[in-house]
């Protein structure tokens, strides 16, 4: 099986080639390394994301409210990284996809994120960010029940 | 003793239209500032948020959801948390893959060492979210776009 990870040396070279569709792509092939890493961290976890778009967000929200605050602020990073993505898939006219060095500062960040992620099947981070998201889930469950 | 001399009489009134001034005269009696003034009113003022300027999008979806203080918060602690901001828009994406998303994009062009770009920007995360509420903060994000001026292309591989 391909490691999600194996996308930063794509987005690595895609940024060296320096024209914007490539910086573009990097972009995004930067945003689905982590966006993978994560979504098997949380499987691995025995969290069960829909294999759908709604995917995107509820990775997103489960990371953002797990109650460790290193893993909320990465939360926040895939999050931006996710919407510069939307970007440079789908916008094509925006322009800020023209600096090579702002591109090599994403992939960077997604490296430490990667890292951060895989420190997670570790103890004792392992159990409190499942458990932190058990928590989260909970409260949501709650939320939605006594709304219906 | 003076006198006054009357305007002549018309010498003739159109039974059709007996308002009516020929357009060739009245032309000429148009100032600039009415001109200007015309044009002033087709196109309207630029609009800013945060003293930043902000497109029909962006003001439109700030408006729908209350967000002018918070996107000046924001603003203000990016400001408080990066040393060097080249360049700070405003933006309105639409999601185009999650129905009835959008987001209000802060956008920071920002410079320093990586390291130094990472640590600030962790600072700004967690003021963000003391901060702004989470209703709040689902709506508009600040887009960090850094530039680390120790940042090799060997550093990253």
């Amino acid at each position: 099986m391909m490691e999600a990870k194996e996308f930063l040396s794509v987005a690595q070279k895609l940024a060296q080639m320096r024209s914007e569709a490539s910086i573009r792509s990097a972009y995004s092939r930067a945003y689905y390394g982590i966006f993978n890493t994560g979504l098997k961290l949380l499987n691995e976890l025995g969290f069960i994301l829909p294999n759908d778009a709604s995917s995107h967000e509820l990775l997103y929200q489960r990371l953002n409210n797990c109650g460790i605050p290193d893993i909320e602020n990465l939360a926040s990073r895939l999050k931006t990284l996710r919407l510069k993505r939307n970007s440079a898939d789908y916008d094509m006219k925006n322009r800020g996809f023209q600096s090579h060095a702002e591109c090599e500062f994403a992939i960077a960040s997604v490296k430490l994120m990667i890292a951060q992620l895989e420190s997670c099947y570790h103890q004792p981070l392992r159990n409190q960010l499942k458990d932190g998201i058990q928590e989260y889930e909970r409260k949501i469950n709650r939320g939605s029940i006594a709304s219906a | 003793m003076t006198t006054t001399k009357p305007y002549p009489e018309a010498e003739s009134v159109s039974a059709t239209q007996p308002g009516k001034v020929a357009e060739t005269v009245a032309a000429p009696y148009l100032t600039r500032t009415e001109i200007d003034r015309g044009t002033y009113y087709r196109q309207p003022a630029p609009r800013y948020i945060a003293g930043l300027p902000a497109s029909d999008d962006v003001w439109n979806f700030a408006q729908e959801h209350a967000l002018a203080p918070h996107i000046e918060t924001a603003v203000r602690l990016a400001r408080d948390h990066f040393k060097k901001i080249r360049e700070i828009n405003l933006d309105y994406m639409v999601d185009p893959e999650i129905p009835n998303r959008a987001d209000l994009l802060i956008n920071l062009h920002v410079t320093g060492t990586f390291d130094e770009l990472i640590q600030a920007d962790n600072k700004y995360v967690r003021a963000i979210k003391t901060t702004i509420p989470d209703e709040i903060h689902d709506k508009m994000c600040p887009l960090l776009w850094g530039e680390a001026s120790d940042l090799k292309e060997s550093s990253i591989a």
